[in-house]
């Protein structure tokens, strides 16, 4: 019997309208599910080079391995593309999000979704058990993500149907677009399902996932809810994830200096008591309605707000991430701002990154309203906000050029408008404050897909900050334990020290691993990563990967520790290499914007950092060391992806001339 | 003391835990349309989100009891109504007699199911960290509830203490 997964990929192709299924063999296995399976699908079903817009190339939407499982915690799904919105480079684009659809899909008896060709007309595919059909969705084209949902189920008659589908944006090709799924979407992979003309793949399954020992699954379960009460009683609410909003993942934002405000302006958002009145008593106070769960966790973490005259919307770290970079004090209207683009189907932060480097270039003059269609950039004007967003959906004005990318634009804009856009392949550089956490930069510059939290030192870096400063909810006992736990792993309490290189690349690894392991598996990132500072996570008590493994080999019946783990980690982040390699990755483009190498931080406490190329460079050359790839070119070694079982791939990558050579390193 | 589910909607998060547990301690998998106890979304994205847990409540006047023709329903001495599988026909009059949902046919074996109160030790119960489904004994259930509501209008009260 197969145990956890499915055992089954669907294929579906919109130009003839033929269905099928494929297994989801050992081969496949190798790389657990989730991000790493829709890799290896990428890997198997992509070209070298092809275009976002290809009508072969294809769209991948994959469970988690352990989605469906009932371990608390699994739920996650994983979303694979050609990148659109990596406008230099394209290649891999992937985005994961929790919710209820991967187990859904898993009910219904699928691991995962193979999508190419191109339909003439909009589609969506629904799928209910060994049901699947490519339905005509005529009736939600040019609709707004919310209403798409509920016709949807109207049209098909049930409303325990899930939805995952594409807003305005998707369907005009606007780089930015999103694939929305009860308001978790983020980095930008709906255009490609607009190219397709597919409006939404909507699922419903009414079948069983068989598990390796039932009995043991409840247990761990009860155990962890047991953690979590002991956690509550012993250190407050405040260090429950994302409680009503507020927990010490916030507070790193908020008041420390994690972020950055403006265009890379400023830092000084630590100082400001408006903003934080603004954040405490608005944004928690009145307009919080309850937490919602995804499916099969009964903590919570996703913060409903309803702000009367705007409506309802979850409300993550949005608010920490940008209103800031817009020098946006009035957070009702962030909010708004957020529930407009999750409608529209965008990607919410890819554009306040925009709307901000356009407020700088307004600022210094560099361009006026005339040239945006009479918009005023003016810093924490919203309208700026609102414009940009619809008119980007609906492609109008400036909007229609910003729809293919911030760069087209800047080239509109000249020469000093393509200076201040800090960008990495395409993809606006976010909120990370690069110059003064090497560890953060160097995750940004090597990560397969870029523009990544899953890929930086999420974690390991960021949080031992809250810890030294006392923020609420974070256990001071925690704290001294994952200094022991840096020491003990890297072999130095500064790897895991924000502004420190040393050890930065083996703890960059560990991360980078972990989240592959977690995005592969499904699991939820504020659960099972070892953030153990301060970090969501910390109310789960020690989740360090042991945890995944215990949970993994009840579920499966496949025993599995943490190496074992890691070794599949070490898999997907190959198999990603392999994908961004084949298409045209070198060490050489493993890079940053100079900017962040030669203008300094302005204020606040990083006030002076930049980054150090020499310093850099010396990391990237260790992180190649312990990869298994070669320092000289950034290319895998033969050897590695044999050590990994991953022969296979090795020989295709020979033959494209894209393995390192022999005599490298 | 006999002891009855709870259900306080209002704290309902929507995540579907309970069936989980339902269904891998009935039927040992993880199969939600089997469980006895289900989570129905009223939900309009942008708008609202709200969860009702749908369970047997062990009626008093069990219904479904006294209408199946084959007396496959019977109490058992944890006060659940449960179902003889040998017995039930799967006719499903007690399903549409049932005045809340609380019991219905099972997709593969075809005859009723329902919830039996795991002969005293409610699974689903355990896993409800928000503690919208609780297992309470009887005479506990009708203070408990008015505490809950009270606990609203003291809230109220000290506002309005505040105010003053």
């Amino acid at each position: 019997m197969v145990y956890g997964w499915a055992g089954k990929t669907l294929q579906v192709d919109l130009s003839t309208g033929k269905i099928t299924t494929a297994p989801w063999d050992s081969d496949a296995k190798r790389f657990l599910g989730g991000r790493g399976g829709n890799s290896w699908l990428f890997w198997k079903h992509s070209k070298a080079n092809q275009s976002p817009y290809d009508p072969e190339a294809p769209v991948i939407l994959g469970a988690g391995a352990l989605a469906g499982t009932g371990l608390i915690g699994t739920s996650r799904m994983e979303v694979t593309v050609v990148s659109a919105a990596k406008t230099e480079s394209h290649s891999l684009g992937n985005v994961g999000m929790g919710s209820m659809w991967a187990p859904e899909l898993k009910f219904a008896g699928y691991d995962n979704i193979v999508i190419k060709g191109k339909s003439e007309t909009p589609v969506y595919l629904n799928i209910y058990n060994d049901d699947v059909e490519i339905r005509d969705a005529s009736i939600v084209w040019g609709k707004g993500t919310f209403d798409t949902e509920t016709l949807l189920k109207e049209d098909i008659d049930d409303e325990e149907a899930q939805v995952a589908s594409i807003g305005p944006a998707g369907e005009n090709l606007a780089v930015q677009a999103t694939v929305e799924h009860g308001y978790r979407s983020g980095t930008p992979v709906g255009s490609s399902m607009g190219s397709k003309k597919l409006k939404a793949v909507v699922v419903r399954g009414t079948g069983a996932v068989n598990v390796h020992d039932p009995e043991k699954i409840l247990e761990l379960n009860r155990e962890l809810v047991k953690i979590v009460k002991d956690t509550k009683k012993r250190q407050g609410v405040a260090s429950i994830v994302r409680n009503e909003g507020k927990d010490a993942y916030l507070q790193g934002f908020l008041v420390g200096d994690a972020g950055v405000v403006g265009n890379y302006e400023s830092h000084a958002w630590r100082d400001r008591q408006d903003v934080k009145k603004e954040y405490e008593e608005n944004y928690l106070g009145e307009y919080f309605v309850k937490n919602i769960g995804c499916f099969g966790c009964p903590f919570p973490c996703q913060p409903l707000f309803d702000i009367p005259e705007v409506g309802a919307n979850i409300w993550r770290c949005y608010p920490t991430y940008w209103p800031w970079k817009l020098w946006m004090t009035d957070l009702s209207a962030a909010f708004k701002g957020t529930r407009m683009m999750s409608d529209l189907g965008m990607d919410n932060k890819e554009i306040a990154t925009i709307v901000s480097w356009l407020m700088h270039l307004y600022e210094m003059g560099i361009v006026t309203a005339k040239d945006l269609d009479g918009v005023s950039f003016e810093r924490g004007n919203p309208d700026a906000l609102y414009e940009t967003a619809r008119k980007i959906a609906y492609r109008e004005g400036y909007g229609n050029v910003v729809a293919e990318g911030p760069i087209a634009l800047a080239e509109k804009l000249g020469k000093k408008a393509m200076d201040y856009l800090y960008h990495n392949q395409g993809l606006t550089m976010r909120t990370f404050e690069f110059r003064a956490e090497p560890g953060t930069a160097l995750g940004e510059a090597i990560s397969a897909r870029g523009n990544s939290l899953r890929a930086t030192t999420y974690h390991v870096v960021l949080w031992d900050k809250p810890a030294k400063d006392e923020y609420e909810g974070v256990d001071p006992q925690e704290s001294a334990d994952t200094y022991a736990w840096s020491k003990k792993m890297f072999g130095t309490e500064k790897a895991i020290m924000a502004t420190e290189y040393e050890g930065k690349p083996a703890a960059l690894i560990y991360e980078m691993n972990g989240a592959a392991v977690a995005d592969s598996l499904g699991y939820c990132v504020s659960m099972i990563r070892p953030g153990r500072v301060g970090a969501p996570g910390s109310q789960f008590g020690d989740t360090s990967y042991q945890f995944a493994a215990e949970r993994y080999t009840a579920a499966m019946g496949i025993p599995i520790d943490e190496a074992g783990l890691f070794e599949a980690a070490e898999r997907v982040c190959n198999i990603e290499r392999a994908i961004v390699v084949r298409d045209g990755r070198t060490r050489a483009t493993d890079s940053l914007p100079e900017f962040f190498f030669e203008a300094t931080v302005l204020d606040g406490p990083q006030k002076g950092k930049r980054l150090d190329r020499k310093l850099f460079e010396k990391m990237k050359d260790e992180y190649y060391s312990l990869r298994g790839w070669s320092p000289e070119t950034g290319l895998q070694k033969e050897s590695t992806l044999k050590k990994l079982g991953m022969s296979d791939v090795a020989k295709e990558l020979k033959k494209m001339k894209k393995l390192a050579k022999k005599k490298e390193g | 003391m006999e002891k009855v589910l709870q259900v306080d909607m209002e704290k309902c998060v929507g995540c579907h835990t309970c069936e989980v547990a339902c269904s891998l301690k009935h039927t040992g998998r993880v199969h939600p349309a089997r469980s006895r106890i289900k989570v129905i979304s009223y939900e309009k994205r942008g708008e609202y989100h709200n969860y009702i847990p749908m369970v047997c409540q062990q009626c008093s006047t069990p219904l479904c009891m006294e209408a199946c023709p084959t007396n496959a329903i019977s109490k058992n001495e944890y006060g659940a109504m449960v179902v003889d599988d040998q017995a039930c026909v799967g006719c499903r009059v007690c399903s549409m007699i049932c005045p809340i949902g609380g019991v219905s046919i099972d997709p593969v074996t075809n005859v009723a199911f329902k919830c039996d109160l795991c002969d005293g030790d409610p699974e689903c119960v355990k896993y409800c960290d928000v503690e919208a489904i609780t297992y309470v004994p009887l005479d506990k259930l009708d203070v408990s509830m008015k505490r809950a509501k009270a606990e609203k209008l003291s809230e109220l009260f000290t506002l309005m203490q505040s105010l003053r």
